[in-house]
């Protein structure tokens, strides 16, 4: 018999990178039924050129460096349907391959491949999208089935988001169930925040996000909505709160996008103070920088605190003594 | 000496007027020295093509990005960039080869700065005067070849015993360095950005513009690209030579 | 602090039916090879010569000075050959390969002793000695050092350490079901001693009953056996978190229990004073977990020291092509793939693994932190295992890859299949080259 003389532990939890990130398609699946709903066939086939054209770059970067084929593991398809979702639905047909192209090759594979890439790749993808075409990524249809596939999508013009009501002061124009649904003008995948919050509950359960960077990047912003409620006053506290928080994509940042392993960090105390630092930029941002949505920015620029954050909180762990070590 | 030639060659064009200005003198003054004293021509040529290829200010010794990234928005505005830059480095090297060892140490970067500055300055007036557009367009960086890195940090490698004719080559292949980088960088830039090249369209290229390179980010990420074809050229270069040193040795 | 540690992982313990079958002696083999050193500290010396005949428990190596006590003969017959060996548990030793004749016939060489209780500690300790018990839950000193030096540090507490939280193995759980009367009194004699005067029996939570006649035993000879069950996560069975599940207090590395006033010993310790007071008997046979995926009948056995794995793989089915054949549990034990390596006395069970079917996946860190939450030590093992990657030792260091015990709970959860124990194993034997 041939026997392998592997090094201890001989024994492994079942659990790998594939298990988790088909975990992550799971609970996008949800997002990315809404997207039909609100949307149709146009925001469906988005989502699959997004997927595909992913998983074509993967490849062919692979293949011409050389590397094991790393496809199998479908981050690059969870990357594809995240930036997707971010996308408003009346995005030309070659934007997503731009953005798949700019997340898989430059931000994911130049850097390092997987695990070692410093910012995210669908959230820089959205960034440069963002940056490089303002004017297709600020156009956000209402729902509306109307949307053909093929076509161009000229006719459409910006409408008022809840963002951009918040940012002149007034109370936006949508209904509490709107917001939770996700009926609203916004991108795909965003808006249904009941939705999301069902898929960020199943992720943690199956240990995939932590608990720690929502929560402090949610309550940052929330804390500052509460003090500095940007609605008009008549509205009340919890209104103004109940808006920033369900407002752009910021619910589905701080769960999906901000708690991604391989750019977040993995100290407890690193976590928690990457979630405030994210939620203070992205408050800083949203009420004095140029682009509505501030959080994509935020976070990107908190994005290389993660490795700092854990050496701090390392030497935090070892100034307090946790770790029972008899040298001084 | 043929082994930096590869990779210059699609760039040999651009040089020639530049580097005819600067090889001039060098080829021809190989003043006949002691044994033992000066460089001779080849090792003068192997200085200039060092500054320009393997110690490449900008491409290899990341020196000075600021400016470069900035201005590299159009080929015209790079061009004027490169001139000045090239000008003040010649004049200053020749200033500091003469003068470094007399000053002392402390007063050193700040003479120099004003030294530099005072030749900027009548090149900054004259850039307004003969093209007042392009210099508008690169603004503040104009001014800022006085103070870029570029001279202090290649003064302190011609102190002492240096001759006047090493220390100058070397500031112009420093200059045409920074050049071949700038202007490289531009015309990715421009074409790219805005589907022109030295301010006029190109064919079939009237619609086409990719705003991203034109932003810093974008130029950030062009200059890396750059950077990395150049270390790729040299790690393949050392390679060879390696190899073919492992073969002689057989 | 609190007495539940951070950490630690939760296996699938899969102890049936091993632990439904009663504790079965295997055949002595043909052959057995008895190492000279099977345990911490100085190797015996070699007394016999190739061609002598010798009985069952003959010295065949006589302790030296220092830490070391006497090799054995496992069986009766003549010394067949005198070889070297490189045993992967303990390394390069001295090795005598006995052939059996089959007859057992005994040696006399501890007489028994009547009366235990007029045993002063001394005798006690030296008795242990001269049977030299050693190695019960992998390498360690002989018995004998350890209780010395629990005695020299007057502890207070002795804990028979039953818990046992890796997969498959349940040799304590059998022997406390099987022997309690035994186990309790090589217990007592232990507690003489070492002179203390608190008992712990220290469980994980699965056992059940086994622990009421065990408790009972030890009221019947005099002393109250007190009862602690501890949840069954990985690590609790190592000294440093059973200590801190037991008082709530950290045993800091680099402090041994004896300094913190409590000693540590195992069911099989227990049981071989017992036989070695009662009937003299040196220790010839281990009791070894013979298990894991692809065993089609697990069982506990008493093997006698020196069978090879092939001899015991023969016995026991094997009911798939193991991939694996390890010595020692599932988290830390060595995979081997000499068949003919002997059972020595470190060695408390044998897992044959069958593979799990995946293709061998390339290793990537995904720095998803699962490591960090599992270390039982509170590390950063993604960092560490990346320094190591890149052989930056000061890296290391400053991440305090001293205090890695190697549990392996790292390896086991992380999902980008990162070989990090390995790693970090190589980087100590690499900085103690240096």
């Amino acid at each position: 018999m041939r026997l392998v003389v592997g090094a201890s532990p001989h024994i492994h939890h079942e659990e790998n990178i594939t298990i988790m990130m088909g975990d992550m398609l799971v609970a996008l699946i949800p997002m990315v039924v809404m997207a039909g709903v609100y949307y149709g066939m146009r925001a469906l086939l988005l989502i699959a050129i997004s997927m595909v054209s992913s998983l074509a770059f993967e490849y062919v970067y692979t293949r011409i460096y050389g590397k094991i084929a790393t496809i199998g593991d479908l981050s690059a398809v969870v990357t594809g349907v995240i930036i997707a979702c971010n996308l408003p639905a009346t995005v030309p047909l070659w934007f997503p391959v731009a953005g798949a192209f700019f997340a898989i090759i430059i931000v994911k594979q130049l850097f390092g491949g997987i695990g070692r890439n410093v910012f995210n790749p669908a959230l820089a993808a959205i960034v440069f999208l963002t940056v490089t075409w303002p004017g297709i990524m600020s156009v956000f249809p209402l729902p509306s089935k109307a949307l053909s596939i093929f076509g161009s999508q000229e006719g459409y013009t910006t409408n008022e988001t809840v963002l951009s009501s918040l940012r002149q002061g007034l109370l936006p124009n949508v209904s509490y169930g709107e917001l939770f649904w996700g009926s609203r003008a916004g991108c795909m995948g965003t808006c249904a925040a009941l939705v999301i919050l069902i898929a960020a509950l199943y992720l943690f359960y199956r240990r995939l996000i932590n608990w720690q960077i929502p929560v402090a990047f949610l309550g940052t912003v929330a804390l500052f909505a509460c003090i500095f409620p940007r609605t008009p006053a008549s509205a009340g506290r919890p209104a103004a709160v109940l808006y920033e928080l369900l407002s752009g994509s910021l619910l589905f940042i701080a769960l999906f996008m901000a708690t991604d392993p391989a750019t977040g960090p993995i100290s407890a105390f690193g976590r928690l103070a990457y979630g405030v630092l994210c939620g203070l930029l992205t408050v800083l941002i949203r009420r004095l920088g140029v682009f509505p949505e501030g959080a994509y920015f935020a976070l990107l620029l908190v994005n290389p605190f993660s490795m700092p954050l854990d050496r701090l909180a390392w030497k935090l762990k070892v100034k307090k003594g946790e770790l029972l070590d008899e040298r001084k | 000496m043929n082994e930096n030639s590869g990779d210059l060659n699609e760039k040999a064009a651009l040089e020639e007027s530049a580097q005819a200005e600067a090889t001039g003198p060098a080829e021809g003054a190989v003043s006949p020295q002691a044994a033992g004293e000066g460089p001779t021509a080849s090792e003068l040529l192997a200085l200039l093509r060092r500054g320009i290829t393997a110690r490449n200010p900008v491409l290899v010794r990341a020196l000075a990005l600021a400016p470069v990234l900035f201005v590299s928005t159009t080929l015209k505005n790079g061009l004027l960039l490169a001139g000045v830059t090239l000008i003040v480095l010649i004049l200053m090297s020749i200033v500091s080869s003469l003068i470094y060892t007399r000053i002392p140490a402390y007063l050193r970067a700040a003479l120099l700065t004003l030294i530099a500055a005072a030749f900027v300055t009548p090149l900054c007036m004259l850039s307004n005067t003969a093209a007042p557009n392009v210099a508008a367009s690169v603004g503040i960086f104009l001014p800022l070849v006085a103070v870029n890195g570029i001279f202090l940090s290649r003064a302190e490698h011609f102190d002492g015993d240096a001759r006047l004719l090493p220390a100058v080559i070397d500031g112009a292949a420093n200059g045409l360095g920074f050049a071949l980088a700038i202007i490289l960088l531009s015309v990715i830039r421009e074409v790219l950005g805005s589907g022109m090249l030295y301010g006029r369209v190109l064919p079939g290229m009237q619609n086409f513009s990719f705003s991203f390179a034109l932003m810093p980010a974008g130029g950030l990420f062009a200059l890396a690209f750059l950077i990395a074809i150049v270390q790729f050229a040299r790690q393949n270069r050392q390679r060879k030579e390696q190899k073919s040193a492992g073969r002689d040795r057989d | 602090m609190s007495k539940r540690y951070h950490g630690g992982i939760w296996l699938g313990l899969n102890k049936r039916p091993a632990i439904d079958r009663p504790v079965d002696e295997l055949s002595a083999p043909a052959r057995v090879v008895i190492p000279l050193l099977q345990h911490r500290g100085e190797s015996a010396a070699l007394c016999v010569k190739k061609g002598d005949r010798v009985q069952m428990g003959q010295p065949l190596g006589t302790d030296v000075k220092g830490i070391s006590c006497a090799a054995h003969s496992s069986v009766s017959g003549a010394v067949y050959d005198i070889t070297e060996i490189d045993h992967p548990i303990i390394g390069k030793s001295v090795a005598v390969v006995v052939q059996n004749d089959g007859n057992d016939a005994p040696f006399g060489y501890v007489p028994p002793e009547r009366d235990a209780a007029k045993m002063s500690p001394d005798e006690i300790i030296s008795r242990i000695k001269r049977v030299s018990i050693a190695s019960a839950c992998g390498p360690d000193y002989p018995l004998w050092a350890r209780l010395r030096r629990m005695a020299d540090f007057h502890i207070r507490t002795l804990v028979l350490n039953a818990v046992e939280t890796e997969p498959y193995i349940c040799n304590a759980q059998k022997l406390i079901e099987e022997d309690p009367e035994q186990i309790a009194s090589g217990f007592y004699a232990m507690m003489k001693a070492t002179g203390c005067v608190d008992a712990l029996l220290a469980v994980s939570d699965d056992y059940g009953t086994e622990t009421d006649d065990i408790r009972k035993a030890a009221s019947l000879m005099g002393y109250e056996l007190r009862l602690l069950r501890v949840p069954q996560k990985y690590p609790s069975g190592h000294e440093k978190f059973l200590f801190r599940v037991m008082t709530g207090e950290a045993l800091r590395d680099g402090i041994s229990p004896e300094e913190m006033e409590t000693g540590f010993v195992y069911a099989e310790d227990c049981l071989g004073v017992y036989m070695a007071i009662r009937n003299g008997t040196p220790q010839i046979t281990k009791v070894v977990t013979v298990a894991g995926s692809a065993v089609g009948n697990p069982q506990v056995f008493e093997i006698r020291i020196g069978t090879s794995i092939h001899d015991v793989l023969e016995r026991c089915s094997l009911s798939f092509e193991p991939e694996r054949v390890v010595l020692g549990s599932a988290m830390r034990g060595t995979a081997v793939d000499d068949l003919h390596t002997p059972v020595i006395k470190p060695v408390y069970a044998l897992l044959a693994l069958k593979s799990d079917g995946k293709r061998r996946q390339p290793a990537r860190c995904i720095n998803c932190g699962k490591c960090a939450k599992v270390c039982p030590q509170g590390l950063f093992p993604n960092f560490i295992a990346l320094n190591a990657v890149n052989a930056d030792f000061g890296a290391c260091h400053e991440l305090h890859i001293e205090n890695c015990i190697e549990c392996g709970s790292c390896s086991y959860i992380c999902p980008g299949r990162m070989p990090i124990v390995e790693l970090i194993k190589n980087m100590k034997k690499a900085r103690v080259e240096e």
